[in-house]
């Protein structure tokens, strides 16, 4: 069984940018386009990662990383925050208020190989 | 007269002749200048440090130069006079005609034949225009540096474009080749506009003015482009045709690009919302002539307003990041489009509410630039 990734962007071309290459790495991968869509995506779906835009309409990063972080059956997700603002790393570095901090912070624009070898890491292959 | 009370006449003469000199460099350094002494209070000033300064006799120079009751905490003038030495900071003072000045103070010992500190002078360097310089190459970096980010942020579009096609061509997958290429193509069309928008933003295009441009068709036109995509997010953008501005002599191309940079932040606004409760987002745009004739055009968004930390940035942090339709460079575009029609921008906004940019074209000035340019 692939490992199961799951994409929230709202931006159209970094989700289909991201899963061509999930997919093309052998994982299992879907997508959602705001923070809404990607907590309910996250519970039937059931992916091993996250990554996770930060600045979304609907509902923000930050407010889903606190719904995916919380909820039982999404807690145990790893998550893989991108972001362009380094104010939002700062957020996510910090001021998380007891919540287990994400596996990772990337900085968009992303640089694909070290970002592949990033989730690699934390998907534990 | 006898040969000493010659010599005396002559040595007062040379005196008063050297006095004079050093009145006359005293008077015209282009330096505020002032002599103080141990209580603070003012011997001796020059003609800037006059004409800028309230200065009264006997007055102390932090009522003077600081309209202040006691003395300044940290004192140049009181340091020089405990240890005799030199002393510098930097200031920022208001004259009494309301400028502010940035300026370099220096407080230097005036000793006595006993050579005890007997003075202070105080010489002030006014430094305000490099200090300009300063904020504006600081904010030219700040832009430089939003636009790399905004390209690199396009260039992985285009990268992950040409990823996206290749995946489908070694595939035979027609359909993700083709979703690739819609990627690189989208992506090449955003360079374009912020290309255009920061040659906009350069002295490279002259305005091209017109007569009669009706500025709600304008309007409608831009409304026309976006409609479609706004309804997939749920915005109603309309244009109010009532009290609409009467025809004028504008750059029809300028304030196509203007509105539709004002439309797109709008748009950009009303899609990052982060308040669940409003169903429906609303774009309203505007134009009408005010009581001296000038027409002012507005996009009235019900977005999320601008937060009060961003508010007094906006003209200056221009370069936003974040948003799919706008270029990033938009607000930058308006107000140089309106600059060149005589006009400004000004906005109001109520976080959680919505914001409203207006911008105002006197025709008058158009009109008189535009024969400037024919002549």
């Amino acid at each position: 069984m692939p490992k199961k990734i799951l994409v929230i962007d709202d931006e159209a071309d970094m989700r289909a940018y991201l899963s061509a290459l999930f997919k093309k790495a052998g994982y299992a991968v879907q997508s959602a386009p705001n923070g809404e869509e990607g907590v309910a995506l996250a519970r039937s779906f059931g992916p091993d990662l996250v990554t996770l835009d930060v600045l979304m309409p609907k509902k923000s990063g930050v407010r889903a990383y606190r719904e995916l972080r919380t909820a039982a059956d999404t807690q145990g997700v790893a998550i893989v925050i991108l972001t362009g603002l380094a104010k939002q790393q700062d957020f996510f570095g910090e001021e998380l208020g007891g919540l287990r901090p994400p596996e990772a912070i990337v900085e968009k624009p992303i640089d694909r190989d070290r970002f592949l070898e990033t989730v690699k890491g934390v998907i534990g292959e | 007269m006898t040969p000493e009370a010659a010599k005396f006449d002559s040595l007062e003469r040379e005196l008063e002749q050297s006095r004079r000199t050093y009145k006359q460099l005293f008077e015209a350094v282009p330096s505020h200048i002032c002599v103080l002494d141990r209580e603070l209070r003012i011997l001796e000033f020059n003609e800037l440090y006059r004409r800028d300064f309230d200065v009264r006799p006997g007055a102390q120079c932090f009522e003077a130069c600081k309209q202040r009751r006691t003395a300044c905490p940290e004192c140049l003038v009181a340091r020089t006079f405990q240890d005799g030495s030199t002393h510098s900071s930097e200031e920022t003072l208001t004259t009494r005609d309301g400028r502010r000045l940035d300026l370099v103070v220096h407080s230097m010992p005036i000793r006595d034949e006993d050579d005890r500190i007997s003075a202070v002078m105080e010489v002030f360097t006014d430094i305000t225009e490099v200090k300009r310089l300063q904020h504006e190459l600081a904010l030219m970096g700040r832009a430089v540096a939003g636009m790399a980010h905004r390209i690199k942020n396009i260039l992985m579009g285009l990268e992950g474009g040409v990823f996206v096609a290749n995946t489908g061509r070694e595939a035979n997958d027609e359909e993700t080749m083709a979703q690739g290429w819609d990627m690189v193509e989208r992506n090449v069309k955003t360079i374009s506009r912020l290309v255009r928008d920061l040659l906009y933003c350069s002295k490279e295009r002259e305005p091209e003015f017109q007569a009669d441009v009706c500025l709600v068709e304008i309007l409608k036109e831009v409304c026309a482009v976006y409609t479609k995509r706004t309804a997939q997010d749920r915005i109603q953008l309309v244009v109010d045709e009532q009290d609409t501005a009467t025809p004028g002599r504008f750059d029809p191309d300028g304030v196509t690009n203007l509105v539709r940079n004002l439309v797109t932040n709008a748009i950009d606004a009303c899609r990052f919302d982060p308040d669940p409760a409003k169903a429906e987002h609303r774009i309203v745009l505007r134009c009408r002539n005010d009581e001296r004739g000038a027409a002012v055009i507005e996009v009235e968004d019900n977005g999320p307003g601008i937060p009060v930390d961003i508010v007094e940035k906006v003209f200056v942090d221009f370069f936003s990041t974040k948003g799919t339709e706008g270029t990033g460079v938009g607000l930058l575009v308006v107000q140089k489009v309106a600059e060149e029609h005589g006009g400004c921008v000004t906005f109001s906004t109520e976080e959680g509410h919505g914001t409203t940019f207006r911008v105002k074209l006197p025709q008058v000035a158009a009109n008189d630039r535009d024969r400037e340019r024919q002549r």
